[in-house]
């Protein structure tokens, strides 16, 4: 009987039967969903943006000084170590990137505020800009810094061909791109490595920060990597940019208690799914015990009825989830335009909030479950 | 004889009532956790600027929070004691170091503070019973709550600080993890020669005015004396400032406030969807008794009973739970977390909103009521 191509979908039609009260039964649904993808998305946003820097680097490989603990906590390395990087037989092209912390003047308001500039070869593109070769025809003007527009709005607004001033000194803006802060930095500048040297800056301004290595196509990128740090000596460490993005999710999760404080609110907002499902799935059985009791009376084993009900808690998680994922877009969204925190969505991410919903709802079937089964045809008449 | 008809009709299904509070609470719940981040937040932003007594501060026009505080020249301290109304002054330094624990050979990331060592400026009791042990060369006070790679923290341990060998004699609770692994105070003599820093240049100057003086109106003065390259706060604008630029600027703020409204929202769907079902189930009963001549005011007054009840015995649970939560999250992650009075007063007062915003909506129902409908 079960497997018969007149097969009535008992489960949907039973959601289905009260509409408006199911449409409030969903939104409910959806609100957990917008919960923890919320809780998921600050989480990944926080590390997401304190490791925006090394997602963006141009390179194979990242050389640094040894003491380097985290993209804005670092040591800078001998220019020496760049030239012996040369040497590698695999290694074409070493970039040299340089970087600080300085103050840059708000024009507006005249208070200075600490932000992040980091200078390269004007040609090199070591962050793969899209805009790589106008930023750079813009930065081997001396004295030429590019902006990124997704700042914080401290430093005030910046207007092409504005001078700025940093550390003390006028710099003209010759160009823009889109970076975006983190907890650590506020807003950044590029300068050519050539502006850079001609700028007094606190710390000894000839060392680098990072030695971006662009190799020979075709090269076996972690036998070189050994090969480096074989061979030169062990004040470095070499990684690739995911290496590196790796270990500065690492860093952000060990430094502050991410995890503790999102995944209290993703295990809240969980149970409040269970209790939403099962209560949806309690009232809809409720509603429906004359027509259990019948199905009952009709033959239908309790296996049947029990898997009506899990299959309704099946399909409120798919109705629940859709919606839900449609507004935690848009609040993403919004979120990442006022905040700058990184704010996206991977099918991996959707997969994962989609797996708790399923579960989520499961649960709450299976609790509600046990009223249906106690549908009594006896009481039907 | 009066009939608790609100009252019967929660407890009719007390299954059904339990799941409805249960849901209720855990939305009240996940309203007092978001508060309680932000609160943490907020506090561990300016812990160490409560640690200490003072009536004005003095930093860099460059300042902009404990992670970036630039510096201001020595002199500035020494040009504000013009005004008669200032008594005393002290200087606070902050730099970043490493520390090593010799056991482990581990090194973590440091915050060092250098302070003058003058008790009276100290607010904080552990720290200022422990100024005194500071004053030798190599000695420091360490932040019990510093990362456990730190290693054993007891007093006379020697460990190392950027290279030096350095003996603990005294632990304080402060929490730096917003900003470090951890935290050491020293006295600022060990502090210039330990960090290899300037002298002649510091982070914050603290400053006790004499007693009946108004620290704002010695604030105005001090602006106008002082060249431009200084800001100059009360204490009170000294941590609210502190607290700003995490929760405005970074933007803390937004992300736990976000979490505020979806539950608060999740908190009214589900009282509303509560209120609903149980009106619609009823609404014979509501037929009849408005047939008996009950107006309907007194079939609204059931919802809104009805209403209060969820929403009373929701907070209520989610309180004591929140309590115990703000412990556990305390006690795992060092970070400041708070039930203040004042918090539990605002979520129940969002309970109460929840209650009102549902009543608005789940009642529409009992207007349409009819008894001829009944039969």
């Amino acid at each position: 009987m079960l497997s018969s191509p007149h097969r009535i979908s008992i489960a949907r039609k039973m959601l289905l039967h009260k509409k408006a009260r199911l449409a409030m039964s969903l939104s409910a649904m959806a609100f957990t969903v917008v919960i923890m993808l919320m809780e998921m998305g600050f989480f990944n946003g926080i590390n997401d943006s304190q490791a925006r820097l090394a997602t963006y680097f141009n390179a194979d490989l990242v050389m640094m000084d040894m003491r380097s603990i985290h993209l804005n906590k670092y040591a800078t390395m001998d220019r020496s170590r760049m030239m012996q990087a040369m040497g590698f037989e695999d290694v074409v092209e070493v970039v040299p990137v340089y970087k600080a912390l300085v103050g840059m003047k708000n024009p507006q308001t005249g208070l200075t505020k600490v932000i992040f500039v980091m200078a390269f070869p004007p040609d090199s593109n070591p962050l793969g800009f899209p805009n790589g070769e106008q930023v750079g025809a813009a930065l081997k003007k001396q004295g030429t810094v590019v902006f990124d527009t997704k700042s914080r709005r401290i430093f005030g607004k910046i207007e092409l061909g504005q001078d700025i001033e940093i550390s003390d000194r006028k710099y003209r803006v010759g160009g823009f791109v889109e970076l975006g802060p983190n907890f650590s930095i506020d807003g950044t500048i590029l300068m050519s490595d050539a502006t850079w040297l001609r700028g007094r800056w606190d710390r000894e301004s000839d060392r680098i920060a990072y030695g971006l290595l662009r190799t020979r196509a075709g090269s076996d990128i972690p036998a070189l990597k050994q090969r480096i740090l074989d061979r030169l000596p062990k004040d470095i460490l070499v990684l690739t940019p995911e290496e590196m993005r790796r270990r500065e999710v690492i860093h952000t999760i060990k430094a502050v208690p991410l995890g503790a404080i999102f995944g209290v609110g993703m295990v809240i907002g969980f149970v409040i799914g269970v209790i939403i499902c099962y209560q949806i799935l309690y009232n809809e059985i409720t509603d429906h015990m004359p027509q259990y009791a019948t199905l009952r009376a009709m033959g239908f084993s309790d296996r049947f009825l029990r898997k009506t009900v899990v299959q309704e808690a099946l399909w409120l998680s798919a109705l629940g989830f859709i919606p839900g994922l449609a507004f935690g877009y848009l609040l993403y969204a919004v979120i990442e335009y006022y905040t700058g925190i990184l704010m996206f969505l991977t099918i991996g991410r959707i997969a994962v909030i989609f797996f708790f919903t399923i579960v989520m709802c499961t649960i709450g079937g299976l609790i509600a479950v046990k009223r249906v089964t106690s549908a009594d045809p006896a009481t039907l008449y | 004889m009066n009939i608790p008809i609100a009252r019967k009709n929660v407890f009719q299904n007390k299954k059904r009532a339990a799941a409805a509070v249960s849901g209720i609470a855990f939305s009240v719940l996940l309203v007092f956790m978001q508060l309680g981040f932000l609160q943490g937040a907020r506090t561990a932003a300016a812990a160490l600027f409560d640690r200490f007594d003072y009536d004005l501060g003095i930093v860099s026009e460059r300042y902009k929070f404990m992670g970036a505080p630039d510096r201001f020249d020595k002199m500035r301290l020494t040009q504000a004691q013009v005004i008669p109304e200032i008594e005393s002054w002290v200087n606070l330094n902050i730099s970043n170091g490493w520390w090593k624990d010799p056991d482990s050979d581990l090194t973590s990331e440091l915050m060092i503070f250098g302070i003058t060592l003058d008790p009276g400026f100290v607010h904080d009791p552990e720290i200022r019973s422990g100024v005194e042990s500071i004053r030798k060369n190599n000695t420091v006070l360490v932040d019990v709550y510093s990362h456990p790679g730190y290693g054993d923290l007891t007093v006379g341990r020697e460990v190392e600080i950027n290279e030096k060998t350095v003996t603990i004699t005294g632990q304080f609770k402060l929490g730096v993890s917003l900003f470090s692994d951890g935290c050491v105070i020293m006295s600022n003599d060990n502090f210039f020669r330990l960090t290899r820093s300037d002298p002649r240049k510091f982070n914050y100057g603290f400053l006790r005015i004499k007693g009946d003086a108004d620290p704002e109106a010695v604030k105005e003065k001090l602006e106008r004396v002082l060249p431009d390259d200084v800001l100059v706060f009360t204490r009170e604008e000294m941590i609210r400032q502190e607290q700003d630029y995490f929760i405005s600027v970074k933007p803390v703020g937004v992300i736990f406030q976000t979490g505020v409204v979806v539950a608060f929202i999740v908190g009214v769907v589900i009282l509303f969807q509560v209120l609903n079902t149980d009106i619609s189930n009823r609404l014979n009963e509501f037929a009849t008794l408005k047939a008996m001549g009950f107006n309907s005011r007194f079939i609204y007054g059931i919802g809104v009973k009805q209403a209060l009840m969820y929403a009373l015995m929701s907070y209520f649970p989610a309180l004591g739970f929140a309590y115990v939560v703000f412990h556990v999250v305390h006690a795992l992650s060092k970070m400041p977390m708070d039930l203040t009075p004042g918090m539990a007063g605002f979520v129940f007062s969002m309970s109460l909103m929840m209650c009102i915003i549902s009543c608005i909506l789940g009642l529409q129902k009992v207007r349409r009521t009819d008894p001829a409908e009944l039969y």
